[in-house]
């Protein structure tokens, strides 16, 4: 029998251990429902924003007035009014009492601290700033020519390229999102599956049966299939949502950005390899685990998420030396590229040599987590130490 | 002799400081059913783990010649292993674990899954395939992982310590099975310490003490080499002096002579009616039997000689003063 075959045999097991049809769909529905409720309650919130009206007392230093979106009323009031609307203020009758006594100084009245309050002192600015320009005394075409935004024309360089849409944006978060959630779902699938071997002692048997490579190889292979099964499952309900959302609102179903199909099929690659890197990687520090809920090598499974952290510098400069860098750089490549993928142009070398450095970290990895697979799953009663694990991997 | 088809030549294997196996050499004949006995903490795992090729010896090698005369590394399907470790994967339906090791050890799905569900059959445990692992009793759990051992049909079967933890009935069901696997055509090596079961099943034996072979053989030529026959047991009424028995030619030694009861080791074919004849002119002797030695005598005497020498001396010449 050939180490192929057995490590297609390992994954298949793997594969069928943790994938459990029922399971799925569950998993499915629960997120359609999730994401449809919190969906719902968003745009509910939306359309039943918290409204306040203000009572003003000396509009006339400083005509104060809500923007057509703000959640803000203003009412005028005369001074002799000031105490009764202080009580109503009181009473919670009022959202509060603005007493402008100067284009420079007002007073607001609350019961507490008002949420709008950021919006009332952009009013304010807005209404300060159209009091001073008017004192400088300038015709209304001039003070409307001075307060328009410039016009600017973007003109792209290639044909048929468009600025970074709503959509883009969004398929760059949920593949940094995914792919991140699946080296976490597939490290904790290797993690309870080594330590529950290990637990259940079928290690001896499965070790003297097969090289532990082969079974290791299957167990990451399987296990990556279960993680990327699990993202898919997730990935359809987001997509499911996504479209449902467009249909609700008028729109044509899908959303734009989901347009670029090489894009999709690198994200996957990318996706696919990150997942053989880190669960190689979880692999190894599984094997050494004796005891998972006393283990201090638990906070080594942190570090696949520290290094997912830069596709959060990526959603916001895809472009910066450090991000490209980091896009090429094995460790953080997988979660990297496939937001630039997503979001800019990415250099065809760039992608290649990511690829290429990926690949060879898994090769190196997947061979370390071998050998320390090999002797540590063996390990009952205490862990090996880091000197002995540098010891196996000398002599392998 | 038929011809060995493992071999292991002066294989070591120490952890840390601890030296669990040392010069230690043994060949499994062909058809044959071969048992390492020997105390807890005597390295039988120890050797069973590196036959098996899960450890590696520090130092020897091991031979297999599982597919003719010249040495070859064993393929999978060859080999079946019953670890004392024992491991089964709770949470998974019986026959669908039993058709997974089946795979692994090379065997088509189909096949396996024929082998298994004809294993389940033959032991009692086949309204059980579908039932999870965990769901079964201790052990139908150790014959679902002797199905795991055996499943393919392998030539070289090792079982560590199979016994362990069974019934006299399962312990029964366990001899009958190894024998039919002898008789398929398996050769078989076992470890195990309950004696009397080692002497029922193994054609040959290998006692382990110390990380050492102590003794080596059939257990009737150990018997014979061990100065075999039999023990009598003497009760005597009164508390005259018994030292002229250890120079009567029919007796080897005196084992014990306390609270009455004397026991004398005789030699092989010794005639006793003299003995009787003597012993009884000079002694009051109200009853007497006689016993085979067993394996366990063997056992007990070899093992405590490498245990405990200066223990063993003593009791020697606690003997000899007390007779």
């Amino acid at each position: 029998m050939s180490d192929t075959r057995t490590v297609l045999e390992v994954a298949w097991w793997e594969f069928r251990r943790f994938v459990k049809p029922r399971q799925q769909l569950i998993t499915l529905l629960l997120t359609l429902v999730g994401g449809g409720v919190g969906w719902g309650v968003s745009e509910l919130g939306k359309r039943n924003r918290p409204s306040a009206e203000i009572a003003v007392i000396g509009v006339e230093h400083l005509p104060v007035a809500a923007s057509p979106d703000s959640s803000l009323t203003f009412v005028p009031h005369r001074p002799d009014e000031e105490l009764a609307l202080r009580k109503a203020v009181g009473r919670r009758e009022l959202g509060g009492l603005l007493l402008i006594r100067g284009a420079d100084t007002a007073e607001l009245v609350v019961a507490k601290e008002p949420t709008w309050r950021s919006t009332l002192e952009r009013a304010l600015a807005a209404a300060r700033q159209r009091a001073k320009l008017q004192q400088a005394d300038l015709a209304p075409e001039a003070l409307a020519d001075l307060l328009a935004p410039p016009h600017l024309d973007v003109t792209f360089h290639e044909a048929g390229r468009g600025p970074t849409t709503q959509g883009a944006r969004l398929v760059a978060m949920l593949a940094a999102v995914f792919v991140i959630l699946g080296v976490f779902t597939g490290a904790a699938y290797v993690f309870a599956s080594v330590t529950g071997e290990k637990q259940q002692r079928v290690t001896e048997q499965i070790v003297s049966t097969i090289p532990s490579q082969a079974w290791i190889d299957g167990k990451i292979l399987g296990l990556s299939a279960v993680s990327l099964v699990s993202v898919l499952n997730m990935a359809a309900a987001v997509v499911l949502l996504l479209v449902g959302r467009s249909i609700a609102r008028g729109g044509g179903g899908v959303p734009p950005g989901f347009g670029d199909p090489w894009a999709i099929v690198l994200t996957v690659v990318f996706t696919l390899l990150g997942f053989l890197f880190w669960l190689s990687f979880v692999a190894a520090v599984a094997a050494t685990v004796d005891d998972p809920h006393t283990s201090t090598r638990a906070p080594l499974m942190f570090i696949p998420a520290l290094c997912g952290g830069p596709a959060g510098f990526a959603l916001g400069n895809p472009d910066s030396v450090l991000v490209r860098v980091l896009g090429v750089f094995p460790l953080t490549s997988w979660a990297v590229a496939p937001v630039r993928l997503a979001l800019t142009d990415v250099q065809a070398w760039e992608v290649v040599l990511a690829i290429a450095l990926l690949v060879a970290g898994i090769w190196v990895l997947r061979r370390m987590a071998g050998t320390i697979f090999r002797s540590a799953m063996l390990m009952y009663g205490k862990e090996p130490s880091w000197r002995e694990m540098r010891r196996w991997m000398r002599e392998a | 002799m038929r011809s060995a088809i493992v071999e292991a030549r002066d294989v070591e294997k120490s952890f840390g400081a601890v030296r669990a196996v040392h010069g230690f050499s043994l060949q499994v004949a062909d058809g044959e059913i071969l048992a390492l006995l020997g105390p807890n903490g005597a390295g039988k795992s120890t050797v069973v783990r590196m036959l098996m090729k899960v450890i590696l010896p520090d130092r020897g090698s091991v031979v297999y010649r599982l597919a003719g005369a010249e040495p070859a590394p064993p393929g999978r399907a060859q080999l079946g292993y019953l670890p004392e470790e024992r491991g089964l994967y709770q949470d998974v339906p019986v026959q669908r674990m039993l058709v997974y090791f089946g795979t692994l050890r090379g065997m088509t799905r189909a096949a396996a899954s024929r082998a298994a569900t004809n294993w389940l059959e033959r032991l009692g445990l086949a309204e059980r395939a579908r039932d999870p692992v965990k769901s079964l009793s201790k052990g139908n759990q150790q014959k679902v992982q002797f199905i795991v051992a055996v499943l393919h049909g392998p030539r070289f079967v090792v079982l560590d310590e199979p016994f362990s933890g069974l019934d006299p009935l399962n312990q029964d069901l366990f001899v009958r099975l190894v024998r039919e696997l002898r008789d398929d055509g398996a050769t078989v090596l076992f470890s195990a310490h309950q004696m009397q079961l080692v002497e029922r099943l193994a054609d040959r034996l290998i006692l382990m003490q110390g990380g050492r072979a102590v003794l080596e053989g059939t257990v009737p030529a150990l018997g014979e080499r061990w100065g075999a026959g039999s023990r009598l047991i003497l009760r005597v009424a009164d508390a005259r002096p018994v030292d002229f028995l250890a120079a009567h030619p029919a007796v080897e030694r005196i084992e014990s002579a306390l609270n009455g009861e004397v026991r004398l080791r005789l030699r092989p074919q010794a005639p006793l009616s003299a003995l009787l004849r003597d012993a009884g002119a000079r002694l009051d002797i109200t009853s007497l039997h006689s016993e085979q030695v067993t394996l366990h005598d063997i056992y007990v005497e070899t093992v405590g000689a490498a245990l405990e020498p200066a223990a063993g001396e003593a009791t020697e010449t606690a003997v000899e003063v007390g007779a």
